[in-house]
């Protein structure tokens, strides 16, 4: 299986200076696969999708999309790749249906029909209002249904279920599974841990500007897995319920001492979720709306 | 071809923008101004009030002698302070001359209207002639008249006889005065919609970011940014029409006047493209939009002005869109008129490229 994304050395400062964005970015992703790029707001997923896609200048670095040098990249790459933007980007004067038609147009290649995608995406009711209207999430919609106009083969993803009630983020996953079943690649960039752990073959973490670490979810829980303690327990009257380390020394302590002092109620080994592995690997947390939705829920 | 779809896209924009349909109320506004409020012709011709002080018989030889190029009298009555005073018009090319039957009813209607007056006195009385002047004229008019008075007159005549009269423009077909108006309004109309319009047009399409998604396509900026130009330039040459047709009817060359108003919005749009590509948002643009509006708007003010030509505004690319409007408009010197076109659209080519470059390579719209 060849390579479909190729990057090396991956380096972009906005202000041109050592005030890298991304820094030293280097990873590939595999023909079929699902690729996630997992980290908080402002680590540079963004920016590194904007690269590869041509819509950022190159600046130091080497990357190759669907093998074409990104250095140069030619026009007729764009009628093989679909890219999906965080914000939503459509013409607010015209309709869902007319945006959609408009930019299947401009495609060299056989596209997929307008209503077809907006079904899709469960927008039909709205499909001849103008997207000035819509809420943002529905933008969103209408953008990600957009960006598979074209049937791409790969496919990048910026954030594509941020801010999307649960129901619809739910379809979009589907959508994606789907489509990769098919055979599509997938490049997404997520700071959910659930997109992350539902659909990625294989995930970087990325903070700051860097990657951290790379490789599949599964593998990782492997590797970090067992290695946690769920413990409930009661201290002052309440109860309380904590995850803890069974390497790191500090929670080792910890756990000693509510074994010491405390009443347990429950305990036992856990596989770590993506969340805590991050945290442990990155030192930062993954805040967002989505993740602490999934917490709370 | 992604032109067309392009094309038809930014139409459809168009159609559904408020600058398109202020452009048409603009151009609706100043056709309704030319058509009904301007005078085909505008009257320069001066009222004055005279009397000839002789008895009855030959004060009316004495009219006739004087009048006898301006046609028959017209009989009429004025209206002054409540009473009505009858007299004889005279139309002449220079002015309208009022003639009454005493001295009264002229130095109340000089004093009242605010118009100069005559009084002739009788053959070898002193003076011969009074003016009832109004204390505002000029200098000069002053000293024509008292060089009119002190002079022997058949004098005068004879010099003026033989003076000799060059043109200084080999063909004098002028513009009728409502229709000199229209190489201002063409010229201005193209600056506003090719600068205003398009820069507006572009930053609102980079404030939606739609320039990013247009950008992963394999359509070129190329094509977009010259979609846009003929979308602009093609309502340009419409609002052109709307005002001219009914001015000029079959009169003006429509042909050139259709080219020079493509070519002087392609000009004129590659530059707002240009300017759009620098800004964010159209209220940090204004500053620049609008100095570029008044420079390229002063050739066409100074049209307006017969007598000022200075060689400066030939520095100004809008002087050839006003003097070429013209040409068309008389259908005079086609020759020119390419020349103009083809020195436009090379400028524009020019720009166009360098703004395309500017949209990709700079990752504008990218951001945020
Ligand atoms: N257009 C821009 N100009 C300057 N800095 C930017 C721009 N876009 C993003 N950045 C900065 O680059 C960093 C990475 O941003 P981004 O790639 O958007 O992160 P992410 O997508 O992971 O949230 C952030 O510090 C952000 O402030
Ligand atoms: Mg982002």
């Amino acid at each position: 299986m060849g390579d479909m994304i190729r990057v090396e050395g991956l380096y972009h400062s906005y202000s041109h200076n050592e005030d890298y964005s991304v820094r030293d970015v280097s990873f590939s992703v595999a023909e079929g696969e699902i690729f996630g790029f997992l980290g908080p707001s402002g680590a540079g997923k963004s920016t590194t999708q904007n690269i590869i896609t041509g819509l950022l200048p190159m600046q130091k670095g080497k990357v190759e999309v669907a093998g074409h040098d990104m250095r140069k990249p030619s026009l007729k790459l764009y009628n093989e790749i679909g890219v999906s933007f965080e914000q939503p980007n459509l013409y607010a004067k015209m309709t869902a249906v007319e945006n959609l038609a408009f930019f299947a147009s401009l495609f060299d290649v056989p596209c997929r029909g307008p209503m077809e995608l907006i079904r899709m995406v469960g927008l039909e009711s709205s499909a001849k209002k103008k997207c000035g209207e819509f809420s943002k999430g529905m933008r969103q919609r209408i953008n990600f249904a957009r960006s598979m106009i074209n049937d791409p083969k790969l496919w990048f993803l910026d954030e594509p279920t941020s801010g999307l009630d649960p129901a619809i983020a739910a379809d979009i996953k589907d959508i994606i599974k789907k489509r990769n079943q098919e055979g599509v690649t997938v490049f997404l960039t997520t700071h959910s841990m659930s997109i992350a752990d539902d659909l990625c073959d294989r995930v970087a973490f990325i903070v700051d500007g860097e990657i951290k670490l790379i490789d599949s979810p599964k593998e990782l829980k492997l590797r970090f897995g067992k290695s946690f303690v769920d413990v409930e327990y009661v201290l002052d009257g309440q109860i309380r319920r904590q995850s803890l380390s069974t390497e790191d020394e500090e929670d080792k302590r910890a756990l000693k001492d509510i074994i010491d002092h405390c009443q347990i109620r429950r305990m036992h080994t856990e596989e770590a979720t993506l969340e805590q592995i991050f945290i442990k690997v990155t030192g930062k947390e993954l805040i967002g709306d989505e993740t602490a939705a999934e917490h709370t829920a | 071809m992604k032109l067309l779809p392009s094309i038809r896209r930014e139409l459809t924009l168009l159609s559904r923008s408020i600058y398109f349909y202020s452009e048409i109320a603009v151009a609706v506004i100043c056709l309704v101004v030319l058509l009904f409020v301007m005078p085909e012709h505008f009257d320069a011709r001066a009222t004055e009030y005279a009397f000839i002080d002789l008895p009855r018989e030959q004060a009316e030889a004495m009219e006739e002698a004087l009048f006898a190029d301006a046609g028959p009298a017209e009989g009429v009555t004025l209206k002054n302070r409540g009473h009505e005073i009858p007299a004889r018009l005279y139309t002449t090319d220079m002015k309208y001359v009022y003639v009454v039957d005493n001295r009264a009813s002229l130095s109340a209607l000089c004093e009242d209207t605010g118009h100069i007056g005559t009084l002739l006195h009788e053959p070898g009385a002193d003076p011969a002639y009074e003016y009832f002047l109004q204390g505002n004229e000029t200098a000069r008019y002053k000293e024509y008249v008292t060089l009119l008075l002190s002079s022997d007159f058949n004098e005068l005549l004879d010099a003026a006889d033989k003076q000799e009269v060059r043109a200084l423009e080999e063909n004098p077909r002028k513009l009728a005065d409502r229709q000199s108006v229209l190489p201002l309004m063409l010229s201005v109309n193209c600056v506003l919609m090719g600068i205003l319009v398009t820069a507006g047009y572009i930053v609102e399409d980079k404030k939606t970011k739609v320039i990013k998604a247009l950008r992963v396509t394999p359509s070129r900026m190329g094509v977009y940014l010259t979609a846009k130009m003929s979308a602009v330039t093609l309502t340009s040459l419409a609002v052109g029409l709307i005002i001219t047709a009914p001015v000029m009817g079959g009169g003006a060359n429509y042909f050139l006047l259709c080219l020079i108003i493509v070519c002087g919005s392609f000009f004129t749009v590659s530059i707002g493209a240009l300017l759009a590509s620098f800004f964010e948002d159209i209220g940090k643009a204004f500053t620049a939009v609008f100095a570029i509006l008044v420079v390229l708007m002063i050739p066409g003010i100074l049209s307006m002005i017969a007598g000022l030509n200075a060689p400066w505004v030939k520095v100004i690319p809008s002087y050839y869109i006003v003097e070429s409007v013209k040409e068309s408009l008389l259908d005079r010197d086609a020759g020119y008129v390419l020349l103009c076109c083809a020195g436009l659209a090379a400028g524009g080519l020019i720009l166009m490229p360098l703004s395309a470059r500017r949209y990709k390579a700079a990752g504008i719209g990218v951001g945020g």
